[in-house]
């Protein structure tokens, strides 16, 4: 019987031969085996031999997982067939039988080969059997499916793995020796070998091929994770049970499809939901959903809208979800639709060593990096974005940092940011080096050195984007480019730079409307009114001005969980005024009131329940005193994750210390809330440095998510 | 033989490379360390994180060579890595008594 990929009928131009010769019990075979065996020895064919009973086989295969994956593909060659069937038979009913058991081992070994090998799509000399992406891979996937427990794009399999069968015969025969792994040097000889037009393009050939059998391959492990963590088929309901977790999204057996309710005609924000959904919950985007939407979905209009633009960045920097995701839009044809830029770096190779991934991959590793760090920025949404667009000039001949400003632009445009936010954008594209390489090789007790920062940069939020970039970049580049030495150098230079910008920089500013006091207001009560428009919901509430004002509307908001996207609030006379633009289509003003009127009148407890939406894996906040204060009052900046209830905590705290909130910008910025309060004490002034600092730990403290009460102190 | 050490600022590093080879030097051991002498070091904080720089970043060079060129060597550096600053390093000579090839098994000076 041949075993293996002589089993499977695919040998290579240098392969072995597989053969066993297999016997029933108490049958002498060797004088069989000699006849078989020296034959073939005397051809020089190179074999790989073993002499076995029935028993033994089966025995070989339960003690080893290698031996009983080579046996799934057994092939008669010579003898009595029905042996042959029966092995077969046998092999494959305990392959069945035992898979709940057997393929966390099976995963554990094909995890531990990709963390020795590297992975076929982004090693410098890859091995096309063995690394990630490899042969072997699709032998497990077929081996997966052999199981019947999941399932497989076969056609799409097969037409993968018999394209790199071929690449590996071509290989063979340029290298008149059994090798699986392509040297720098062999690329040239291959693209003529494949019929392609250049060593780049048998690059780009080969890689791809690694890429999808990668992409395959994920997809279908974690559908066997699915189908391993499932209960027993009887308790299970006979239609998928639907989750639903956004408009129009819903999880159907670990992987985010489309509801009914979906219209991927009229919905062009639709993939980006699915897409960013799947993301944070870190589970599979359908692939099938993927294509659908590639396929039907309307395109994007030009600019885009702002629901698209939050989805991308909570999408970017939803951590090592994005991965699977990214990887899926990718395949699917979904990512060229809405990014075609990213054909640019598509699989493009590095230029230096140092780098572990191709340009595509270690873009999308600098944006899980840089999910990490978002907190250390105002603007998480111009750094998620700068991380995805950083090196978008690579592949030119100019240099990438200066090819790239100008496509960063044009893309950050299209995406519909505000000017201010382009120029930021395109900023720190051009100059995403200048940290990293101005602190190895400049002076930084030079004057000079500090100043080409500062003139760079101009600002010193551009600078801790920068910094957070460069960081992000390192890290995602490998480990050694971040090291305790480097990232020394760089933050010096980074912190000397920043002494010289943090002057003169302004909070943002309060936009105030002149509004017109209503009578009802003037009388003492509060007046709520609701404007629609084309993005959603604008909420005006006009009142007497109160400590704890804003805490008791943003509780309003909250137990409704009506999302709050931005808010502003200014004093007018002695009259608070507060707009909040909300994602909620259809609001009742009458309901607010109702709302509102009983959490003032202490009728819904807001602390308790609110403070258990904090979500328990997010970054911790970072609540600080903004240097540049005004005169008239104290800035406070928190920076938070997005959940229901985040205003309100803040303004509660601060109506605790009985600081009052003369305005506020409340904004979020994909998955980060940003939010700047204008304090003074309640009898008008600024907070004392002391109050300040307590002002700034009492909201941290309530914006953390408390793990034991502490009571005085 | 002598081995000279030399640690010097990092932005220096290309400079001194240059002035080295420029001495006839064809190898050396590179490395990236951290310590600090008379520059001392100092712990900043900014918006609430503390950064501890009290070690400061510094490239560390160690070429063996002959008596007579340790000389040129160290004069090399310490002119090519000057800034006038505090901070600038330190480079010395310390007597080496053996050097051996591990390819060849070459012995003493055969061996630089």
């Amino acid at each position: 019987m041949a075993v293996g990929g002589y089993g499977r009928s695919e040998l290579a131009p240098y392969s072995d031969l597989d053969v066993v010769l297999v016997s029933d019990e108490g049958v002498d075979v060797r004088s069989v085996a000699e006849q078989v065996w020296y034959p073939l020895w005397d051809s020089g064919a190179r074999l790989d031999h073993s002499v076995r009973t029935m028993p033994e086989m089966v025995a070989a295969a339960d003690a080893d997982l290698k031996v009983a994956l080579g046996l799934l593909d057994v092939r008669h060659l010579a003898g009595d067939p029905n042996l042959t069937l029966r092995l077969r038979t046998t092999m494959l009913a305990s392959w069945r039988r035992t898979a709940k058991e057997r393929l966390p081992a099976l995963k554990a070994m094909v995890w531990a080969r990709h963390e020795a090998v590297g992975e076929v799509a982004h090693l410098s000399v890859p091995d096309i059997k063995e690394a990630e992406g490899g042969l072997r891979d699709a032998t497990v996937l077929k081996a997966l499916v052999a199981t019947w427990m999941v399932d497989v794009p076969h056609v799409e399999l097969e037409r993968v793995r018999l394209t790199m069968l071929d690449v590996r015969d071509a290989l063979q025969d340029n290298a008149g020796r059994p090798t699986d792994r392509i040297n720098p040097e062999q690329w040239s000889d291959l693209g003529h070998a494949l019929g392609l037009a250049d060593a780049r393009a048998a690059q780009v050939h080969v890689r791809e091929l690694g890429r999808r059998i990668t992409h395959l391959s994920h997809l279908t492990w974690r559908r066997v994770d699915a189908a391993l963590a499932r209960p027993a088929p009887n308790q299970r309901a006979r239609r998928p049970e639907l989750t639903p977790l956004a408009a129009g999204v819903a999880l159907a057996n670990g992987e985010v499809v489309l509801d009914r309710s979906a219209k991927p005609a009229e919905d062009p924000v639709l993939l980006l939901r699915a897409a960013t959904v799947a993301a944070e919950h870190d589970v599979v985007l359908a692939p099938a959903t993927a294509a659908r939407l590639a396929r039907e979905g309307v395109p994007l209009p030009t600019p885009w809208p702002a629901e698209a633009r939050q989805l991308l960045v909570r999408l970017l920097a939803s951590g090592r979800g994005l991965l699977g995701v990214w990887e899926t839009l990718e395949e699917t044809g979904a990512l060229s639709r809405a990014l075609p830029e990213w054909d640019r770096i598509r699989l493009l190779p590095h230029a230096s060593a140092i780098h572990r991934f191709t340009v595509d991959r270690h873009v999308v590793e600098t944006c899980i990096e840089a999910s990490a760090l978002i907190r250390q920025v105002a603007r998480p949404d111009v750094l998620m974005v700068s991380a995805l667009l950083h090196d978008i000039g690579k592949g030119s001949l100019t240099e990438h940092s200066v090819a790239g400003e100008p496509i960063a632009r044009e893309v950050a445009t299209r995406m519909g940011f505000a000017p201010d936010a382009v120029d930021l954008i395109a900023r720190l594209v051009r100059w995403h080096l200048v940290l990293a390489e101005t602190a190895t090789t400049r002076d930084p007790d030079d004057p000079s050195t500090v100043e080409l920062i500062a003139r760079r940069l101009e600002s010193a939020e551009a600078l801790d984007l920068l910094l957070a970039l460069s960081e992000a970049d390192a890290k995602a580049t490998s480990p050694k480019a971040w090291s305790s030495w480097r990232s020394g150098l760089i933050r010096d230079l980074a912190r000397r730079a920043r002494a010289t910008l943090d002057s003169g920089v302004a909070p943002p500013p309060i936009v105030t409307d002149d509004v017109p006091i209503p009578q009802e207001v003037r009388r003492g009560s509060a007046a709520i009114t609701v404007d629609h428009d084309a993005d959603g919901t604008r909420v005006t509430v006009i009142a007497p001005d109160r400590v704890g004002l804003l805490a008791d509307l943003a509780a309003m908001f909250a137990l409704q969980r009506i999302p709050v996207r931005a808010a502003r609030a200014w004093a007018q006379e002695q009259y608070g005024v507060s707009v909040w633009e909300v994602g909620e289509p259809d609001l009742d003003p009458a309901v607010l009131r109702t709302r509102y009127e009983a959490v003032v009148a202490g009728r819904v407890e807001a602390a308790q329940r609110l403070r258990r939406a904090a979500p328990a894996d997010a970054l911790e906040p970072t609540v600080a005193v903004r240097p540049e204060a005004s005169s008239h009052a104290t800035v406070l900046e928190v920076r938070t994750g997005d959940w229901p209830g985040v205003v309100y905590l803040a303004c509660a705290a601060l109506a605790d210390l009985d600081i009052a909130v003369r305005s506020a910008h409340v904004d979020t910025l994909g998955p980060q809330a940003v939010d700047v309060f204008y304090l003074q004490e309640a009898h008008a002034g600024v907070l004392s440095d002391q109050r300040a600092a307590e002002a700034a730990h009492a909201v941290r403290a309530a914006l953390t998510r408390p793990v034991t009460q502490v009571e005085g102190s | 033989m002598k081995l000279v050490t030399a640690v010097i600022k990092p932005h220096k590093w290309e400079d001194t490379r240059a002035a080295i080879e420029a001495a006839g030097v064809t190898g050396m051991t590179v490395s990236e360390v951290s310590g600090y002498g008379r520059q001392k070091g100092h712990t900043e904080t900014y918006r609430g994180a503390e950064y501890d720089i009290a070690l400061v970043p510094k490239i560390r060079i160690e070429i063996i060579a002959t008596d007579e060129d340790a000389l040129a060597i160290v004069e090399a550096i310490s002119a090519a890595a000057r800034t006038g600053k505090i901070g600038d390093g330190k480079v010395w000579v310390s007597p080496v008594e053996s050097v051996v090839r591990v390819r060849t098994g070459d012995q003493g000076e055969a061996a630089l």
